[in-house]
């Protein structure tokens, strides 16, 4: 489903290539190859220590990989509303035209993540919305991590990457916002 | 936590009892033994509630890997269970027949197309599988020959 210009691509393959190098570090510890690991935060750890804290990265990188795919996520679908407003501007704004584009610029950033959500809804369809409501439901648990708030629904890595890697596909495969869609330009 | 959250722990807490009953009776005639160790899991739907988590140690009794239930709710699963070693770990979901997937539904003009796109791959039974994150969403039922391969990956343990 990920398309080949996939904006979360570059996130999803740092996760995999940092899980890749903490397997591969854990292997060099196991088998004594300390030499490779000069120069490095684990130099001087004991064997112990050092396996603690990959395990403890390991953990760390999966919930960081749901806070970074959201981020870059929710950017993008404020940069399609963004650039949608950008045609309340046309060739010959009214004034009025000119005042709403403002609006929407400033407060757009205000704007609540599934009140966001909902405006792609015609484009996404309801469950893919819903799903992505859960991944930010998720996304803030990790975020605020309080040890007294039971977790909400878990979401793997994967999941997240493809629910959102969707809806991104979705939208840019839409009539209304594929590069080059025409719409009437004039305001009122 | 409702009725249906209460259901469902006790639900997720029988799948994984007798996945661990499994893997006990899969490592019965290596030289790994096998602790079941009491933990507690707490979740929005459910509350809290205690589950087992399974430890497999060498001869030595040194821990060579563990199995942690995270939780029943997951998107598109009725259950997650992480198998951690010292260089990996790995992540196993209780599925249903077919996998969960994601409803895309597109509205232009006032018309309405519909596609299901599966999660996983490969999900042709109930079972716990194991999710393959580098091919992208391939799930692989667990069996005992695949939990050897899983156990190795995840501690370099070979069993013998």
């Amino acid at each position: 489903m990920p398309s080949l210009n996939n904006i979360l691509e570059p996130v999803w393959e740092t996760y995999q290539t940092t899980r890749d190098c903490l397997k591969i570090t854990s292997k060099s510890i196991s088998k004594n190859q300390f030499a490779i690991l000069r120069n490095t935060k684990f130099a001087g750890n004991t064997v112990d220590a050092a396996e603690l804290l990959i395990s403890d990265s390991r953990k760390n990188a999966e919930d960081f990989v749901i806070l970074s795919l959201w981020a870059v996520f929710e950017r993008k679908l404020l940069e399609y509303i963004q650039n949608k407003g950008k045609k309340l501007l046309g060739t010959t704004p009214t004034i009025f035209c000119s005042n709403l584009h403002q609006k929407i610029e400033r407060d757009m950033e205000y704007w609540k993540s599934n009140d966001l959500l909902e405006l792609f809804k015609p484009v996404a369809g309801h469950d893919l919305v819903g799903k992505a409501k859960q991944v930010k439901q998720y996304r803030d648990w990790i975020a605020h991590k309080n040890p007294n708030k039971p977790s909400p629904a878990n979401v793997l890595p994967l999941e997240a990457y493809k629910i959102l890697s969707a809806i991104i596909t979705t939208i840019e495969q839409h009539p209304d916002f594929k590069k080059g869609a025409v719409l009437n330009d004039s305001c009122m | 936590m409702n009725e249906n959250g209460v259901e469902a722990a006790k639900t997720f807490t029988e799948s994984v009892d007798n996945l661990f009953s499994e893997i006990t009776s899969w490592v019965a005639d290596t030289n790994l033994h096998t602790t079941l160790q009491p933990t507690e899991i707490s979740e929005e739907t459910t509350g809290k509630y205690r589950i087992n988590k399974l430890t497999l140690a060498d001869t030595n009794g040194k821990m060579v890997a563990e199995l942690v239930p995270v939780g029943a709710f997951v998107i598109g699963a009725s259950g997650r269970i992480n198998l951690n070693g010292k260089i990996d770990d790995a992540i196993l979901l209780k599925l249903d027949a077919g996998g969960p997937a994601m409803d895309i539904e597109t509205t232009v003009a006032g018309v309405t197309e519909s596609k299901t796109v599966p999660f996983f791959r490969n999900v042709k039974e109930s079972g716990w599988y194991w999710i393959e994150s580098s091919r992208l969403g391939r799930a692989n039922l667990l069996t005992k020959e695949l939990f050897a391969e899983l156990l190795w990956g995840v501690s370099e343990y070979a069993l013998t």
